[in-house]
């Protein structure tokens, strides 16, 4: 058998030719190995923020204070905001597969930049380093080391986090080495796209997965640098006082929340895109047909990140904002529902006349239609501006865009590692253990969130550790939800490292899938991917009859069919 | 990384048609593209800092002008000529090295080195001069709040112009440091008349370093222009 | 559910909840539009069911295209139409000759309102807003410069919007009568969740009763309070200090500092509070104006807090018929100095009187039946003398 990526030695390093496979693994510019480590890297801060998570709703189950008082709870919303906000989902697809999948589905041997990539990777993980550092406070002439994570929330609004005694530079720090390593991510991305393409190959016969990263990397270069330099300005701010956010100086607090949003905003179609580009991929292969409206589709990827920019004020309705501005926010809004429902109908539409094969990754992407299409239609319904002035800042915007983040960003990156398990692996997971773990995160996550939309609806503002007791069913309802999901979660996750180590190998394109990624010599694929780079005169999803059309043979890369 | 020479390779089509594929391996136009981008992320970051300003010179209008009249024009106008020639001597070396020759290319480089240390000189002596008049980030007179305050749109204003003056004497210094590495690669052969992808994308960086200077300097130094005679 | 938060207590409540209410029922029929062809879809296509050279590519279909774009298309348009018209109603303050305003100051954590003066000049101030039903009132919102941004909102009312330091935000409503809650809505630290307070809308005459008194409170609220209580818990500082037990909130616990210190202190401390810190706090409480007279009120206040209750149950119980306070004996002990002895001892003097006699006097004590509770604030009062 050939030798693949995961073996000792198939590897090309950034310095010098290393022995060690610690040292192969440190040192790789392998797109697919940087791939896998970010996952690792990320599902660590992940469980880390679900368990921090946890304990929150631990603290709600009942009204008063069960054991974290103000300032803990403070701080753990604010941490596990940050983990899975900056560290988790904002890298998240891209990083993972967007480094492993897109230069295979587009017949590329790495990125354009593989130094750079390798680079950014550490980047990410000395971002990672500094958010931890930002949880203690060394009181070295005291030896004290104190547990002191900023207490401002993932927003960081001034002036609250400029009065604040906890760590925030830190934390703010760390977020701007995470954004560099964002924009370096989507500049190797698109430079990757644009000229790496097998020849042949169009943009409109790329796969739409690699549609959605290229309007992901063109939001990651275009908006980090305005949040970054927001962030820098903040620490300037504490450290120097230039006034441009204190209201004690004259200031304008509320500058500071319209620079965060310009960046943030679109950030939450730099998570979506790349999601929806996985279901893209899922939807045809699993309904055995091509897809329906593919032009469509990653056209309206392409108008959603631009759209995307405009409408930041609609995190500002009770701000103080003018009520013009405030109208044309919200008028701006609704047109990024609209291509987003668009989509929404082509993938149903895919299934029509097709051969529906409910494996677990179609579980996953269907799942996600419904938990997805309620956490868009509640967005909505904050778009709507008088809605929203009851709405804005309770727990109906929290389960809005835990909807929208878990149950449609989160749920299609647990898609496509299902999906893309075999490829990355070389191995199959054990699939009845994966339904069970789907439904239980299913369930756990509308028993979890469902009834906190009921209790933002009657009042109960967020980043609240004690509240009324009118609301204490709900809160109940969503501790058990919590425990539900957490379970489906950790049962997911042994699933993944049980079948890594011991499960069945699988073969070469378990799915019978049509894009190239699956079309490498070896599973998992060798060091620089195809034998040969493919001639791409054909669509990502060409089947006849439910067969891929096009066959390959996959030692010459020469066509058969 | 292979060390053996990169030979692209090459795609058929069914009809027998061959393809040269793409590598990233000696991607001109991709070194290019990329570092293209990179300098939009740049201009969306000093392009955010003009917004602020923007935002706050409608708003204190009266103050900025006041705080920008202090500013001292001549040395200002002087380090944005000194600016302007670099970015020459810089672009006058690309050339050079294109037509092969390496040493007016190195010549250049030096030049530029030595333009961009005048630029950082003159820097100093403006902001020790302001440091000498009280005005610095962190004294009291840009702290609000206390009696020897300065109104709010001129702690503003110098809050931001040291922010950004900062910033960009910071791209200066990466800059040359830059170049001192071109030099290197020049001397060592590996950029040449043939792979020169290295320094033309240094020269890029030099030219967006000028241009924001080309707008930090009227609108620091220039909106107050017509109300006094300038400097400290 | 909160209080009245059915009620359609306000115009605006109306407005938003009815744009509300269509936005949900609109996106059922979104959302069974997408979720009901899927499971059909899923259903009727299934593996087993579907023999491979039944499959077919569709890939476009114009009309269904068009209808699928459209109608969500109009349906947002529909969306943004109720949302700018309610905002219109929240948004648009009546004209202030038909109104009320009231001051509202958010600071951490509690809120305060300020009200016109009256005929005499006499501004109240309250903790919980009071205002009378059917009729416009106008809020007139700020945050001290160096205090955090707030967020004054009504879910009863359907109405928010933040409090900013350094700026003026409105809002408006127009009630009817009840009682509603207040939630601050902009994280603002510590004690944000306990940023409560509440709306009382009463009948107009009461309330004209009321704004024409010197009254701290309307009548039917009127709890008998000292003034300097009022003050205490009118400007907020209830939110950081305890003073009738030496628990810690945010800030220290007052009890029992006017034995030490003077009013003068405390004036000090609550014109300039972040000039001497006790340890252990950090410098986030303040600055409130108050005349000589309310901090005179206050200090008295603070002085009697934690004695009071126990004051008022030795009074009751008629004990004062044979003890006195100020160490002279009556046909028992007087009650100072009985501070050093330990609780339990207290404890049985009071249900067990005559068991054990101090020296000097008869055993002729009635026996007092008191709650442990009662005993505490009891021997709280002794020890305090
Ligand atoms: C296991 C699943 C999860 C649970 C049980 C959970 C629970 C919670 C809770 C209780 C809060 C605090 C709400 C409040 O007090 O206002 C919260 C806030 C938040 N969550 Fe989650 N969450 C989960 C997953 C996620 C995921 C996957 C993401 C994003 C990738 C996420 C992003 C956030 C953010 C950004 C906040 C707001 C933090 C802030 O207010 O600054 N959560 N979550
Ligand atoms: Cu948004
Ligand atoms: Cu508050």
């Amino acid at each position: 058998m050939s030798k693949s990526y995961l073996d000792a030695g198939e590897t090309h390093c950034a310095i010098g030719h290393p022995k060690t496979v610690f040292w192969q693994w440190m040192l790789t510019v392998d797109h697919k190995r940087i791939g896998i480590m970010y996952a690792a890297v990320m599902f660590v801060f992940f469980f880390i923020a679900v368990f921090t998570a946890l304990a929150m709703r631990i603290e709600l189950f009942a009204p008063g204070s069960q054991f974290l008082d103000g300032d803990t709870f403070n701080q753990a919303f604010t941490l596990h905001g940050v983990l899975m906000i900056f560290l988790f989902i904002i890298p998240g697809i891209p990083a993972i597969f967007g480094n492993i999948v897109m230069p295979l589905m587009i017949g590329a041997k790495d990125v354009s930049f593989p130094r750079l990539n390798w680079f950014t990777f550490w980047l990410y993980i000395f971002g990672c380093l500094v958010a931890l550092t930002s949880l203690f406070n060394f009181n070295i002439t005291e030896g004290e080391i104190l547990f002191n994570f900023a207490d401002t929330g993932w927003t960081f609004y001034a002036p609250y986090s400029l009065n604040t005694g906890t760590n925030v530079v830190t934390t703010l720090v760390a977020a701007f080495i995470l954004g560099m390593a964002s924009i370096l991510t989507g500049l190797n991305f698109l430079v990757t796209i644009h000229r790496l393409r097998a020849p042949g190959m169009g943009f409109f016969q790329m796969p739409l997965f690699v549609w959605g990263i290229y309007a992901t990397a063109w939001i990651q270069l275009l908006a980090t640098p305005v949040v970054g330099i927001t962030l820098i300005l903040a620490v300037m701010e504490k450290y120097f006082g230039i006034g441009i956010f204190d209201p004690s100086k004259g200031g304008d607090p509320v500058l500071f929340q319209h620079l965060f949003w310009i960046y943030s905003h679109p950030a939450v179609y730099l998570m979506i895109l790349p999601a929806f580009g996985i279901m893209s991929e899922i939807m045809p292969v699993f309904s055995r047909r091509e897809i329906f409206g593919y032009r469509t589709i990653a056209l309206s990827s392409a108008s959603i990140a631009g759209i995307g920019y405009l409408v930041w004020g609609h995190h500002l309705f009770t701000s103080g904002m003018s009520d013009v501005a405030k109208t044309i926010f919200s008028f701006l809004t609704f047109f990024v529902a609209i291509p987003t429902g668009i989509k929404f109908y082509d993938w149903i539409a895919t299934m029509y006349k097709g051969k529906i094969i409910l494996d677990s990754p179609m579980l996953w992407a269907l799942g996600t239609i419904i938990t997805f299409a309620i956490g868009g239609l509640t967005g909505v319904t904050i778009a709507m501006v008088g809605s929203d002035i009851h709405l804005q800042d309770t727990y109906y915007s929290v389960a809005h865009f835990h909807y929208a983040i878990l149950g449609g960003v989160v749920f299609l990156l647990f898609a496509g590692l299902h999906y893309w398990f075999p490829l990355v692996t070389g191995k199959l997971y054990n699939e009845p253990k994966a339904k069970v773990a789907f439904y239980l995160n299913f369930v756990g996550i509308n028993l979890l969130w469902f009834p906190m939309f009921i209790a933002g609806y009657l009042g109960m503002p967020r980043r609240y550790f004690d509240y009324l007791p009118e609301f204490e069913i709900y809160h109940q309802i969503s501790g058990i939800g919590a425990v539900v999901i957490i379970s489906g979660l950790l049962l997911m996750f042994q699933n993944f490292l049980s079948s890594w180590k011991s499960g069945e190998a699988s073969p070469l394109n378990p799915w019978n899938a049509t894009t190239l990624e699956w079309y490498t010599p070896s599973s998992p694929p060798p060091l620089e991917n195809h034998t040969k780079v493919p001639y791409v005169d054909f669509g990502p999803y060409e089947y006849h009859y439910g067969q891929p059309k096009v066959k390959f043979d996959l030692q010459t890369m020469k066509r058969i069919d | 990384m292979s060390d053996h020479p990169y030979v692209p390779e090459i795609a058929t089509d069914r009809e027998g048609n061959e393809y040269e594929v793409q590598g990233w391996q000696g991607d001109f136009f991709g070194g290019k593209l990329g570092f293209w981008l990179f300098m939009l992320t740049e201009i969306m970051m000093f392009g955010a800092m003009f917004m602020v300003l923007t935002y706050y010179f409608t708003l204190h209008h009266d103050d900025f002008i006041n705080a920008s009249s202090s500013l001292n024009r001549t040395l200002g106008g002087f380090n944005t000529v000194v600016l302007l020639i670099s970015a020459l001597t810089m672009g006058l070396g690309l050339l050079k090295m294109r037509y092969g020759d390496v040493k007016g290319a190195k010549l250049m480089i030096w030049a530029t080195i030595l333009l961009a240390i005048v630029f950082l000189g003159v820097k100093a002596v403006e902001w020790t001069a302001e440091y000498n008049h009280g005005v610095f980030l962190g004294l009291p007179a840009l702290q609000g709040g206390l009696p020897e305050s300065k109104p709010f749109g001129e702690i503003i204003f110098f809050g931001m112009y040291f922010t950004m003056t900062g910033l960009h004497g910071f791209h200066i210094i990466v800059g040359i440091g830059l170049m001192l590495w071109l030099l290197k690669r020049i001397n060592a052969n590996q950029v040449n008349r043939e792979h020169y992808i290295l320094y033309f994308n240094i020269v890029l960086y030099w030219d967006l370093v000028h241009l924001i200077w080309v707008f930090v300097f009227p609108y620091y130094y220039m909106i107050g222009a017509g109300l006094s005679t300038g400097g400290h | 559910m909160l209080e009245g938060f059915n009620t359609s207590g306000s115009i605006i409540a109306e407005h938003i909840g009815f744009a509300l209410e269509m936005n949900l029922w609109l996106s059922i029929v979104l959302f069974l539009s997408v979720v009901g062809p899927m499971l059909y879809l899923a259903w009727k296509y299934r593996a087993d069911k579907v023999k491979d050279e039944d499959i077919e590519n569709v890939t476009h279909h114009l009309l269904l295209e068009i209808t699928w774009t459209t109608i969500p298309t109009i349906m947002m348009f529909t969306f943004f139409y109720y949302g700018y018209t309610s905002m219109v109603t929240a948004r648009t303050m009546p004209p202030a000759n038909e109104s009320i305003i009231i001051a509202v100051e958010g600071k951490k954590w509690s809120w305060n309102h300020t009200y016109p003066a009256n005929a005499n000049g006499f501004v109240h101030k309250t903790a919980e807003l009071y205002a009378p039903a059917n009729k416009n009132v106008i809020l007139e919102m700020t945050a001290p410069l160096n205090d955090v941004i707030h967020s004054y909102f009504v879910p009863a009312f359907r109405m928010k919007e933040d409090v900013v330091p350094g700026r003026i935000t409105k809002q408006w409503f127009n009630a009817n009568e009840g009682t509603y809650d207040i939630e601050c809505a902009e994280y603002c630290g510590t004690s944000h969740a306990y940023m409560l307070s509440k709306i009382n809308i009463i009948p107009q005459a009461d309330y004209d009763a009321w704004i024409s008194s010197q009254d701290s409170k309307p009548a039917a609220f009127a709890t008998g309070a000292s003034k300097g209580q009022e003050l205490f818990e009118s400007n907020g500082c209830n939110g950081c200090h305890s003073v009738t037990d030496d628990s810690i909130l945010i800030g220290p616990s007052l009890m029992g500092i006017a034995k030490g210190k003077t009013a003068q202190y405390l004036k000090d401390a609550i014109i300039n509070p972040n000039k001497d810190i006790a340890d252990g706090f950090s410098a986030m409480m303040p600055a409130t104006k108050m005349s000589d007279e309310d901090i005179a009120e206050v200090y008295s206040y603070i002085a009697t807090a934690a004695v009071a209750k126990g004051a008022a149950i030795i009074e009751s119980n008629g004990c004062m018929g044979c003890h006195t306070t100020d160490g002279t004996p009556s046909a028992g002990p007087s009650f100072k100095g009985m501070g050093t002895l330990d609780a339990g001892y207290i404890k049985d003097a009071i249900l067990a009187p005559n068991k054990d006699i101090a020296e000097g006097f008869s055993p002729i004590m009635p026996a007092t039946t008191m709650s442990d509770d009662e005993i505490a604030e009891v021997t709280k009062y002794l020890k305090a003398l």
